[in-house]
């Protein structure tokens, strides 16, 4: 059974809408914007899945809602097992202590008023594991790479890669079995990226914890995760182990993302071939009929404007959402 | 010596002096770069007593108030003696070594009258400051924090306040001589100093709800909120320990603001008569009896009582604004 199983969730924001009443009336189109299309996704306990897509495809709404920092429109998110889309008081906060979540932006994720080790002693606190919080805070901050003495400073007497390091510490303050890691990485340095990266690759070899991790750049993803999924507007539209997705992309979209991924070896570098895409992310208040890249997709052909590609494994082994493909490999 | 042994250097020597107390210096990981380390509120004292005129500010308001609270020793006269025909007889004298202000129309010593109203003044204006400061952030945190129908709700009990014509709303309630709360219980009289107090701090909480439910609905977007939440916090334990602490500096500033504008109010309003009544003295008061002796021998009635008024007011802003200075995180010196 896998640790995290996701059906079909969606989430849907309201539009900002004019006080006067001019633009989009609510229940009509356009007054909704989805964030996150029937996205279904599985993590394994101890596995890192990692998710890419641009800004604004949905891809931080989605952490929030297995969080259930953002209660989602409709779906089904199961941990162990257990439905937790509608869990409440008691039973959500038992529920927290398993999941938890590493922040992009290190200096406004933690609170400039508070101590290192007020933060850190905080989710042991609200989950009434007061006794040995001071040990159990040293050992936190050894644990990623800091002195336990620092625990009396305030983030701002911190680097931001320190400051990274103390948000991964509060996370994994709860022995929780999986952290969502929300781009944890592209507001750091390429050198301290290195860095952080390893750490969490060190933490869950000694923690066995899974990670879902969220970012937009392909090659810190394919560094640490097992399997990716790619989501274009709000959908998943390709999934699979990630040496697979980045030896061999099948959607026009990841082919496309794969291409600009600069090659650190400078005769590959200028032999690269790259697919620039054309025009913009369309506004996902009034997404395009059908499947939601035909827009910039030069493979494009009428099935592509009728029907939504779903999300399926075809005969290659390969879950992609796109009619060519999966009619391609299906003729083969 | 490289700059890197100076780092080591000033680092060690600083841990050795300073210990845990907080002033040491660490090398940051990536880029050696000297971070110097300092308590917070330690930062923002330096800050705010480098701010030359807020130091001088808060030093002379220091001083009036111990003037206020000493008032019996700096001056041996009575404030209010009975007019026997000695007191009589000393009326009208101008500024001398007996009475340093000088005497009144009726020969009681305006320096003894002055420090008993600066007392009441003082009274008036940090009280009005602390409970409207209370109503307001209370206010101002339910519904910056809740959002929603109680913020609705809130902001328009809030709006309400904003609207009633306040000078109006005081002259009516000095009117009223044995106030109640709908019958429920008593109120002080609106011209007693605790009613005044709970009529100005009714009448002027609204700017600070304003403020904090502001302050509030940014930083409830912040990540480390959603931290707390995530960790399983609750809604007390966020605006205790997230959301208040991070808004102190606009609640402290407008607090502060919120002194000198109690004093003046009640200033006037002692002024107009429907403020603490004879024989209660108030800066007012003391500038109402001397209203006629502008241009006159006497002059100095009016001048002294109104020289203290501006002064503390003065003083307040000054500390409000020196105070708003020192507590800009983003103004970092």
């Amino acid at each position: 059974m896998a640790l995290l199983e996701i059906e079909n969730l969606t989430k849907d924001f309201d539009a900002p809408t004019s006080y006067f009443g001019s633009g989009p009336k609510r229940g009509q189109p356009g007054a909704l914007i989805r964030a996150v299309d029937d996205v279904s996704l599985e993590i394994s306990a101890g596995e890192t899945l990692g998710v890419v897509g641009e800004s604004g495809c949905g891809k931080s709404t989605l952490g929030r809602m297995i969080l259930r920092l953002i209660d989602p429109t409709s779906g089904v998110i199961r941990f162990n097992g257990q439905e937790i889309q509608n869990l409440q008081g008691r039973a959500l906060r038992n529920m927290r202590q398993r999941i938890q979540i590493v922040f992009q932006d290190p200096f406004s994720s933690l609170d400039p008023r508070m101590r290192v080790q007020e933060i850190l002693a905080e989710p042991l606190i609200v989950q009434g594991q007061k006794r040995n919080a001071a040990k159990r805070i040293s050992e936190l901050l050894t644990m990623v790479g800091l002195d336990p003495a620092f625990g009396g400073r305030y983030p701002h007497e911190f680097s931001g890669g320190q400051r990274q390091r103390i948000g991964i510490a509060r996370a994994l303050a709860l022995n929780p079995d999986l952290v969502v890691l929300d781009e944890p990485v592209s507001a750091l340095d390429v050198s301290i990226q290195a860095q952080v990266l390893n750490l969490l690759s060190e933490l869950q070899n000694n923690l066995g914890v899974a990670f879902l991790f969220i970012a937009h750049d392909l090659a810190v993803v394919h560094h640490i995760s097992d399997r990716i999924a790619v989501m274009y507007l709000g959908r998943v539209i390709e999934t699979g182990a990630a040496n697979q997705i980045y030896s061999d992309p099948q959607h026009p979209y990841t082919k496309a993302l794969l291409s600009a991924v600069p090659d650190p070896n400078p005769q590959k570098e200028r032999k690269r071939e790259r697919i620039v895409l054309s025009g913009d992310l369309p506004s996902s208040s009034a997404p395009p009929s059908g499947c939601t890249f035909r827009t910039r997709c030069w493979l494009a052909e009428d099935i592509c404007a009728a029907q939504i590609p779903l999300l399926v494994m075809n005969p290659n082994g390969r879950q992609v959402a796109c009619h060519l493909v999966n009619a391609r490999s299906s003729s083969d | 010596m490289s700059s890197f042994d100076e780092h080591r250097q000033i680092r060690e020597s600083g841990a050795a002096i300073a210990g845990s107390v907080g002033s040491t210096a660490l090398i940051d990981e990536a880029t050696s770069e000297l971070v110097i380390v300092r308590s917070q509120w330690r930062s923002v004292a330096r800050r705010f007593f480098h701010h030359r005129v807020a130091t001088l500010a808060l030093l002379i308001f220091i001083l009036l108030a111990l003037a206020a609270l000493g008032a019996n020793f700096i001056s041996p006269y009575d404030p209010n003696p009975p007019l026997t025909a000695s007191v009589l007889s000393s009326a009208r004298e101008s500024p001398s070594a007996q009475h340093l202000f000088g005497t009144d129309k009726l020969g009681r010593d305006q320096l003894s009258r002055i420090l008993v109203a600066l007392g009441q003044s003082l009274q008036v204006g940090l009280g009005v400051a602390l409970l409207s400061t209370i109503i307001g952030v209370t206010v101002g945190s339910l519904a910056g924090f809740y959002r929603g129908w109680i913020d609705a709700l809130l902001m328009r009990f809030t709006d309400l306040f904003l609207v009633l014509p306040a000078l109006a709303v005081l002259l009516i309630a000095a009117k009223n001589p044995e106030p109640s709360f709908f019958g429920l219980f008593d109120l002080p009289p609106a011209t007693s100093t605790e009613g005044m107090i709970l009529l100005l701090a009714a009448l002027g909480w609204m700017p600070m709800a304003r403020i904090v439910r502001g302050e509030y609905l940014s930083l409830r977007e912040r990540e480390f909120v959603e931290a707390a939440r995530a960790a399983g916090a609750g809604g007390p334990r966020i605006i205790l320990r997230h959301l208040l602490p991070n808004s102190v500096g606009p609640i402290v500033v407008f607090a502060t603001l919120e002194v000198g504008l109690a004093i003046l109010t009640e200033a006037t309003l002692s002024f107009l008569g429907a403020g603490v009544q004879i024989p209660a003295i108030s800066l007012g008061n003391l500038i109402a009896d001397a209203e006629d002796t502008v241009g006159t021998d006497l002059a100095y009635l009016i001048l002294f009582p109104g020289l203290v008024l501006f002064l503390i007011v003065l003083c307040a802003n000054f500390i409000g604004d020196g105070l708003r200075d020192a507590l800009d995180p983003r103004a970092r010196k």
